[in-house]
């Protein structure tokens, strides 16, 4: 069954067996903006969601506001670039039953590298001050984060497979960390001019540049 | 000037920060213990609750650097784990270095490459809070 849920704090579409959530700052409403040919039209545009391929469209942690049949995604990450789809959803307010259909979905690979968690966790480093760690601890070098994206848009395949996990170092970089077959730990720190990475099978520490990162991902 | 030193029979705590730990996927950085000067809170100094409610009022009072689990190591286990470090063995000291509203403070002045901190971190007795 297609629903919306009434209730402000957590809006969720169900899409099939999947769902689109809308997280606790988003706004939402239905029913003003239909059109004749499909019901409804959401032009989603900003950042989005995976995984599309199982039918789940998840907005948690993009803060999100629906008007005028935009929404609008507050704080797109620049690496969101724009993919033709079309969903066909519908709902069933507390007052109308409609349908509705996004006409254009922004797909953006940071998150569909790291899911709900790791772009929270991403916004989160992002409002980390100076000291956060006992008085140590830059916050975060947007230099860092423009590599980190970089990297992210280069490698989404090779990292799609491994799911990292994201952290913030003392430095104020960004670090990606993963396991390898071998279960033995890679980490990747992202300074603004260099990566620096960390094989734990081989007890490497080295230095690479983006364009050389290729034999990070020849063991997966 | 030799500075004071821990004996190797105390036990010591770090603070597990969000940014250091994925809790979800249970992954840690190893920037939990790389670098020089690392902190870490003494037990025989304070009790672990008294410990906890400073890493609280650290970390969870500002908006950046929430706790998620405190790590304890016995300083000797961690002077073996640094010396036995096959690719760079290194003498860790943890040097008292008490702060104002937190008397057990300490620190690790050496150091710790990525690797080294890794193998700290796995010998860390951890509790999540």
């Amino acid at each position: 069954m297609n629903s919306l849920a009434s209730q402000t704090e957590s809006r969720m579409i169900e899409i099939g067996s999947g769902s689109l959530s809308i997280g606790p700052n988003s706004m939402a409403a239905s029913g003003k903006y239909v059109t004749p040919a499909t019901g409804i039209k959401f032009l989603i545009s900003g950042a989005l969601v995976a995984p599309i391929s199982a039918g789940v469209l998840s907005l948690g942690g993009y803060p999100a506001a629906l008007e005028s049949n935009t929404l609008t995604i507050r704080k797109a990450f620049p690496s969101a670039k724009s993919a033709s789809t079309h969903y066909d959803f519908g709902w069933d307010d507390q007052s109308n039953k409609e349908s509705s259909a996004v006409l254009e979905v922004v797909m953006d690979p940071m998150y569909e590298l790291l899911g709900a968690h790791g772009v929270s966790r991403l916004s989160e480093f992002r409002h980390y001050r100076q000291g956060w760690d006992n008085g140590k601890g830059a916050s975060l070098s947007p230099n860092s984060e423009k590599q980190f994206a970089t990297f992210v848009q280069k490698f989404a395949g090779e990292l799609g497979k491994v799911r990292p996990s994201v952290f913030l170092t003392r430095e104020g970089n960004l670090q990606l960390g993963w396991e390898d077959t071998r279960g033995k730990a890679v980490e990747v720190e992202f300074f603004p001019s260099h990566l620096d990475v960390f094989i734990e099978s081989a007890n490497e520490e080295t230095t690479l540049r983006i364009e050389d990162a290729n034999k990070l991902f020849q063991d997966i | 000037m030799e500075m004071e030193e821990c004996p190797p029979e105390e036990e010591v705590l770090r603070a597990i920060r969000r940014a250091d730990w994925d809790k979800k996927k249970n992954r840690y950085s190893s920037g939990l213990f790389k670098g020089r000067d690392v902190s870490i809170s003494r037990l025989r100094i304070l009790s672990y609750s008294e410990i906890l409610k400073i890493f609280r009022a650290d970390f969870d009072d500002r908006p950046t650097g929430p706790l998620e689990g405190t790590g304890q190591i016995n300083v000797g286990h961690l002077q073996k784990i640094g010396i036995n470090y096959k690719a760079n063995p290194t003498k860790l000291t943890v040097v008292p270095k008490p702060l104002e509203g937190n008397r057990a403070h300490a620190e690790i002045p050496q150091n710790i490459s990525k690797g080294l901190a890794r193998e700290i971190i796995d010998a860390l007795k951890v509790t999540p809070v």
